[in-house]
């Protein structure tokens, strides 16, 4: 068995090295081979829930998800071409599960609104302290929207690239480039907005 | 080619989490080692990261999903075959009625009593299933020794309303319909 951590996840080189094997567990699965589809949910469900988790807030329903996740997984293992790397294009299916959920809810996108007072030219030197804070960072991501929560969580969980991201969310790489933009700029403006004491 | 400010700062999160290369990645860091803003944002950002990649999940599903994939993963390997068998008998039944369908044609003359008349508006004395693996060959000789024949169907639900042939004796007609179980599935006889 392949380790649970990293055999999908990351841009390192051990990860380049396993993307063969990544590709070869695919090919199994599109065979009927259920162990290889345990290993490769034990390689990344973790990550993949975390993932669904950090848009729908709700681990009951982040579970069902998942689930439907590999279970897709499973009937589409056949036409995965290879175009891609694994890892995105199970968090591709992830993506698209969770914006279907969110329609099925009509949830709306959470306001991108952050204070005002801040000046932007200090967001960075003064969100220092509160960007070490795991409650504080928690409380900005989630008053992004989940486009833009989805990006940052993909570039910072993930380590993916801005052309992984793309793939992921199926738009384009520029596309990719400003919503990490912005979702930065807006997170940066909300944890300097903590660091000086303003509630958001 | 060189970066501007601005195309910078927009790979700046993709400098922080370690996924620029080559050229791309040179032009970034240039431009950073100039710029004590760009710096202070890039410390920012590798804060952030950090901070969320330390953070561990209380809970996944873990083995507990695992499970329940499997189930549901066998569940449908066990359908599959299944919902192929199901598929070769609609296509068999298809089949069948073609071949009723040709057969009727074939031993109609075009006279009115000749053969079958398939007359719509027929009084139908009994209504039949047939079993899935009958044959054409079997089913027509059946009939034609109760004296039997097909008014109207497969309905959607694959029954036949059979009526009664001129010399054909009612209870003769079912009895012998309803010794044929390897060929009719059920058979009722009309008011």
């Amino acid at each position: 068995m392949i380790g649970s951590c990293c055999i999908l996840t990351g841009n390192t080189k051990q990860a380049e090295a396993n993307l063969e094997t990544a590709h070869t567990l695919i090919k199994r699965i599109a065979d009927g081979d259920r162990t290889a589809l345990a290993e490769l949910y034990r390689s990344m469900e973790r990550s993949v829930y975390r993932f669904i988790l950090s848009r729908l807030n709700d681990p009951f329903e982040s579970s069902d998800i998942l689930h439907d996740v590999f279970i897709e997984v499973w009937r589409s293992a056949g036409r995965f071409e290879g175009r891609s790397k694994v890892q995105t294009w199970i968090f591709g299916i992830a993506y698209r599960k969770v914006i279907d959920r969110h329609r099925k809810a009509g949830r709306t996108k959470l306001s991108d609104e952050t204070p005002e007072i801040i000046d932007e030219a200090d967001s960075a030197e003064t969100c220092l302290v509160a960007s070490q804070d795991a409650a504080q960072v928690n409380h900005c991501m989630s008053q992004l929207t989940d486009e833009h929560r989805s990006a940052i969580s993909l570039a910072f969980w993930e380590d993916m690239n801005y052309r992984e991201i793309a793939d992921v969310c199926g738009t384009a790489e520029g596309t990719i480039k400003t919503r990490i933009f912005h979702a930065k700029k807006l997170l940066m403006r909300c944890l300097s907005a903590l660091s000086q004491g303003v509630t958001t | 080619m060189t970066l501007s400010r601005d195309e910078a700062i927009l790979l700046l999160p993709f400098l922080a989490n370690g996924t620029l290369e080559g050229e791309e990645l040179k032009q970034v860091e240039q431009a950073i080692a100039a710029d004590p803003t760009l710096q202070a944002e890039l410390a920012a950002l590798q804060n952030i990261r950090a901070t969320m990649r330390a953070e561990q999940i209380d809970f996944s599903p873990g083995e507990m999903g695992l499970t329940r994939l499997m189930r549901d993963v066998e569940a449908e390997r066990k359908a599959a075959p299944a919902a192929g068998a199901m598929l070769w008998k609609i296509a068999a039944a298809l089949l069948f009625v073609i071949a009723i369908g040709q057969t009727v044609l074939l031993t109609t003359d075009g006279a009115p009593e000749a053969g079958y008349t398939l007359a719509g508006g027929a009084k139908a004395d009994f209504s039949i299933t047939v079993q899935p693996d009958a044959t054409e060959a079997e089913l027509r000789e059946l009939l034609l020794d109760a004296g039997v024949e097909i008014v109207s169907g497969p309905s959607a639900l694959g029954i036949y309303e059979l009526a009664l042939t001129q010399a054909a004796s009612r209870d003769s007609a079912a009895e012998k319909l309803r010794t044929a179980s390897d060929i009719i599935e059920s058979l009722e006889m009309a008011d």
